[in-house]
């Protein structure tokens, strides 16, 4: 099992310890990551202002991933559902694929349209497998309950994205289970983080976050597992903000999938960058140390 | 009537009328060209897209139906005048469920696209993509993060190849329409961590 390695940019930038934990668990799992030299911006952004030129900075990443002869892994759902979007189009639309190969003709590049672009969670189900995983655990996070938030991007638009069901989420409670720990339900699971509009209205975007955080504090869920950088940081690294705002306590930690996962696999916190969260996990340490 | 419609205040509201005079006729075949296009006219109103809208929740000036009624009336100056439509969150709640296949993010997204062929912006945007044209990323990678990375057991971040981005985003015409802004909309206080 060997990918291009598309971390995005947010990970790097703000959230260091996502990379970090996909790294450790990969190795754990047979995942082989190539770095994907001189790749650039997915395009997400410029979606909103310029369409063309959203998709020449994705195909142009495409086209990297192409010459490798690999299919991307990306760990941010933003990426994952702007490269597949942008594949999308550029197998589709033959007018736009022109367009576009003329354009990568003036970096001397060419894109034939042979990628396959994956999300870590789907490369975990399918292409790794749950018994696999269930094998390599050592550490059961037995008596963990735990809430999961999977991220708009990684589930819609799913006439792009086709990631299960968009409006249900267990694909990933499988995901979760097979750690040992419990999945507990709460309402809205599927709804959105709020990260995007902060920029645009930060109260209406700390108000749609402080949603979600309450309705998982209500649930019961010890902690709540993410699959993306940017809710991870509306829910972990702005909680305190949201509480403040919304005069709130919530206290309720936030693991990224691969931080989940590779406690289960036997990896030491601080190898998954887990002292990077704002909310210290401590439920979670305390099910880990019983196990020991 | 209204005049000009202040920031916010687009709301075509019951009873009001629409001058024919208010009708861009190209605006509507400008946006059946783009994402979203196709299947712009099949609204019907029935608001399942407001209903399942996050942003709608909290601002009652945004409704995404709304958005794509004023987008087949032709009503351009008042879309472009106002801040709606920078405020989808791309949750694509509203195309999952919209019974007719109308695909509101998308059509919304568009009109965004056609306010920047007109030189406006939401300063959110034009941050981002000014950090795009300049570094290859939406999101800046800092020094020290990128001297960390060695000492938590990470490997080098690989470099943006910034010189194929700038001439990608130049033959794009994106270069310039940046630096040829007209109208910032917004403030740039609003940082998250």
């Amino acid at each position: 099992m060997k990918y291009a390695f598309f971390p995005g940019c947010l990970s790097p930038s703000r959230i260091p310890s996502y990379e970090l934990a996909t790294r450790r668990i990969a190795e754990k799992l047979g995942i082989d990551l190539v770095d994907l030299e001189g790749a650039n911006c997915c395009g997400y952004y410029l979606m909103s202002l310029d369409h063309l030129s959203a998709l020449a900075l994705g195909v142009r990443n495409l086209s990297l991933a192409e010459n490798l002869g690999l299919d991307i892994l990306t760990i941010c759902t933003g990426c994952f559902s702007t490269l597949k979007e942008t594949n999308d189009i550029f197998k589709e639309n033959k007018e736009k694929q022109a367009e576009l190969n003329k354009l990568m003709k003036s970096i001397g590049r060419e894109y034939k349209g042979s990628v396959e672009i994956k999300h870590l969670a789907k490369v975990l189900l399918d292409d790794v497998g749950l018994e696999k995983i269930r094998g390599s655990i050592v550490h059961p996070l037995k008596g963990l309950k735990l809430a999961i938030h999977p991220g708009c991007h990684l589930v819609r638009p799913s006439d792009h994205l086709h990631f299960g069901d968009p409006e249900d989420l267990n694909v990933l409670r499988e995901l979760v289970k097979v750690t040992g720990a419990e999945v507990i339900e709460y309402p809205d699971e599927m709804a959105c983080c709020g990260f995007v509009i902060f920029g645009v209205d930060k109260d209406a975007s700390l108000k749609i976050a402080g949603d979600k955080l309450r309705a998982i504090k209500s649930s019961g869920a010890d902690a709540i597992i993410t699959f993306c950088g940017f809710c991870t940081l509306m829910f972990d690294r702005n909680q305190p903000i949201i509480e403040k705002f919304l005069s709130e306590k919530y206290d309720i930690p936030v693991l990224l999938y691969p931080q989940l996962l590779g406690l289960a696999l036997g990896i030491k916190p601080e190898d998954l960058g887990i002292d990077e969260n704002r909310v210290k996990p401590k439920t979670v340490f305390e099910v880990l140390m019983e196990e020991e | 009537m209204t005049s000009a419609s202040p920031e916010n205040e687009v709301n075509a509201s019951e009873g009001e009328t629409i001058s024919l005079s208010e009708i861009d006729q190209t605006f509507l075949k400008d946006l059946e060209n783009l994402p979203g296009g196709e299947a712009l006219k099949l609204c019907y109103q029935c608001g399942v897209c407001i209903s399942s809208c996050p942003v709608a929740r909290y601002l009652s000036e945004y409704k995404p139906a709304q958005i794509v009624r004023m987008a087949v009336y032709g009503l351009k100056e008042k879309l472009f005048a106002s801040r709606n439509i920078w405020l989808c969150s791309t949750c694509y709640a509203c195309l999952e469920r919209c019974p007719e296949g109308v695909r509101p993010a998308d059509i919304i997204r568009s009109i965004a696209n056609l306010a920047f062929r007109e030189g406006i912006v939401h300063v959110a945007f034009k941050e981002a993509a000014t950090n795009i044209l300049n570094t290859g990323r939406m999101f800046e990678v800092p020094e020290i993060r990128k001297k960390k990375r060695e000492k938590v057991g990470l490997p080098k971040l690989p470099e943006v190849n910034i010189d194929e981005v700038k001439k990608l985003l130049r033959s794009t015409g994106l270069e310039e329409r940046l630096s040829n802004t007209k109208k910032v909309i917004g403030t740039s206080e609003e940082k998250s961590e």
